[in-house]
This record gives C-alpha cells, sequence and structure tokens, in this order.
C-alpha cells in the first residue's frame, strides 16, 4: 500500500482500521508503521472520528418533548376526515335521511343532465317502422 | 432499543394511542434533534423542525410501513426533507449552514467538563462540519454520528449507496485537509497518539 492508496481508504473507511477490510487493514498498519506522513494521516482520520462519536452525545432540550405532545392538539390526522364524516351521520337519526335525499337528489340529477337526449328523428323513424304494413304483413304470416 | 417494541408503537398511534406516542417521541427525539441540530443554521430551526417531524409521525402513522423500513430511518427521512424543504424556501436552492456559534449556543452554560471537551480541535472541526455543502454533512452525520449503514442513509437523502460513499469519503477528505492545514500552521497541536484500534 502506498500514501495514496492509504488516503482513499481512510476517506471510504475512516481511521478505525478494525473496521477496514483485513487485507487493507493489515497493508495500512504496516505503511503507518514505517511512514511518518502515513501515521499523520492516519491520526487526522482518527481524530475526526473521534470527534464524530463524541457528538453522540446530545440531548434534546427538556421543553421539546411537552411541545410536541402539546402540539397534537391542534394537530389533525390523516383519515380524521373520514373520523368526523361517520362522526357526523351517527351523531342523530335525521341525518342519515338527509343523506340519502340529498344522494337520491344527485342521481336525479345526473341522471336528468348526463344521459344524452334520445335523437327525436330516430325515434319519429323507429314508430313510423313499428307501425308499417311490412310489420303487419309479417305478422298475418305468423 | 427494538425495532418491533417502536412497530408495536406505532401501531396504537395508528389507533391515536397519545401515551404510545409520547413514548416513541422520548425514545427518538434526541436522535432526531442531534441530526437536526447539525443540518440547520441554529437550534431554534432544530426546535421546529424536530416538533414538525414528531407530529407528522403522529398525521401520517398510517403511511408507515413496518418490515419495509425502521422507524428511526422513516423519521429521519421525514426530518430531513422537512430541514431541505424549508431552508429550500428560506434560501432558494441554497440549504442552511450551521454555524459554529450557534453550535456552541446549544449547550447553553458550558461546565469545566465540558469546557475541557471544547478543545481546539473540537471546535475546528465543528466549524468545518458546518462548512461541508449539506448533502455531504449530512450524508457523514447520518453514517458517522447516526449510526445508519450507507444503505440506510442512502434511503433517507433518496440516493444511490454509491453516491452516499461519495459524499463521505469526500465529506471526510475535506475535514482530515482541514486538520492537516490546522497542524500545519499550528506545529505540535494534534500529536498525541492516538493508538491504532
Amino acid at each position: 500500500m502506498n500514501r495514496a492508496e492509504l488516503e482513499a481508504g481512510l476517506d471510504r473507511w475512516g481511521g478505525d482500521l478494525s473496521a477496514w477490510p483485513p487485507a487493507a487493514a493489515q497493508a495500512a498498519r504496516a505503511l503507518i508503521g514505517r511512514d511518518d506522513d502515513a501515521r499523520r494521516l492516519w491520526r487526522a482520520a482518527a481524530r475526526i472520528d473521534d470527534h464524530l462519536a463524541a457528538s453522540r452525545a446530545h440531548s434534546a432540550p427538556g421543553h421539546l418533548a411537552g411541545r410536541i405532545s402539546a402540539g397534537l392538539d391542534t394537530a389533525p390526522r390523516r383519515g380524521d376526515a373520514l373520523e368526523t364524516a361517520i362522526g357526523w351521520l351517527t351523531g342523530n337519526r335525521w341525518r342519515p335521511a338527509v343523506l340519502g335525499a340529498l344522494l337520491t337528489l344527485a342521481g336525479y340529477l345526473a341522471g336528468v343532465l348526463a344521459v344524452e337526449p334520445v335523437d327525436a328523428v330516430l325515434a319519429d323513424e323507429v314508430a313510423t317502422l313499428a307501425f308499417t304494413d311490412l310489420y303487419g304483413e309479417v305478422d298475418d304470416a305468423q | 432499543m427494538d425495532a418491533a417494541d417502536d412497530d408495536g408503537l406505532m401501531a396504537q398511534v395508528r389507533s391515536g394511542d397519545r401515551a404510545a406516542f409520547e413514548c416513541l417521541v422520548h425514545r427518538h427525539l434526541d436522535s432526531v434533534h442531534r441530526y437536526l441540530v447539525r443540518l440547520t443554521p441554529s437550534p431554534a430551526d432544530a426546535d421546529e423542525l424536530a416538533q414538525e417531524t414528531f407530529l407528522r409521525l403522529w398525521q401520517r402513522a398510517s403511511s408507515y410501513r413496518p418490515g419495509q423500513v425502521r422507524l428511526t430511518t422513516w423519521l429521519h427521512r421525514i426530518a430531513h426533507n422537512l430541514a431541505v424543504d424549508r431552508f429550500r424556501r428560506r434560501h432558494g436552492e441554497h440549504t442552511g449552514l450551521a454555524e459554529p456559534e450557534a453550535l456552541a449556543e446549544l449547550d447553553g452554560a458550558v461546565t469545566p467538563d465540558e469546557q475541557l471537551a471544547l478543545t481546539r480541535t473540537g471546535r475546528l472541526l465543528d466549524r468545518a462540519i458546518a462548512a461541508l455543502p449539506a448533502n455531504q454533512r449530512a450524508a457523514l452525520i447520518l453514517c458517522q454520528v447516526q449510526g445508519f449503514s450507507n444503505r440506510e442513509t442512502a434511503g433517507i437523502l433518496g440516493l444511490s449507496v454509491r453516491g452516499v460513499e461519495s459524499l463521505i469519503a469526500r465529506a471526510r477528505r475535506s475535514l482530515r485537509r482541514t486538520l492537516e492545514a490546522a497542524d500545519g500552521a499550528a506545529p505540535g497541536a494534534g500529536s498525541e497518539d492516538h493508538e491504532s484500534s
């Protein structure tokens, strides 16, 4: 291993050589043992690791948990809208009847507005055909 | 901390159990806050975002899929996205950088023990970490401080594992060069022996 390879390893795996692949760690230890610059590189990486590890000891401010719990009262939950609707429906006897009437009205309006009107000319043709002699003849033949 | 316990508590949270929610806050708040403190420019931002993160957990408990992802990973993803959104809105595409003064302010009154811990190297590294590009800082903190695997970090940041590895390597290199430059400027500094692990 040369110094550049050691640097690449330190950047990738950090200064804790026990976390390196065994062969690379062995080569790194050998280089660090004989090369002052390599040892300096490794020490810098290890100091960074130590510093990062030390920052794991962190506590959130004491008041924050209480603030979070207090905030729940003003935080609507996803799914609450459905629960509210169900609650409204079951809250009073007349409410399901009103909902049924509204749905019936909505269905009627949808039918009136959405269904295509029958072509008046086509309707006349069908009516004429129904009462022609041809139909009468067929009936006679039977 | 057991992921299965977390999933059990989440099932209770889904049915509106506030005690289960508070238990999850107690378990995960320090970790989420620690991440946000490193990611955001001020302790007040970290507090607000941590609060918002847990309120999202409460509001969207039904969208959590146990077995697909650990709760802590899910929470960090929420926290990260909230932080990025907030600072994108505030600064355009630039994500806010934590100032070292803000980090020092975190602990309030400094005790003698803490004073010892605030070594020259520590301050230098805090400043260097705060100055890293936000994505490098996030990847480094998630892996090296929060203890996530590269794969989990990739999931939180919405990147590939290879992308995360690259960010961490660049962050480490940048920090190492900062230390080397400081050691060069102040001979003798950082010469303490560090036994190989």
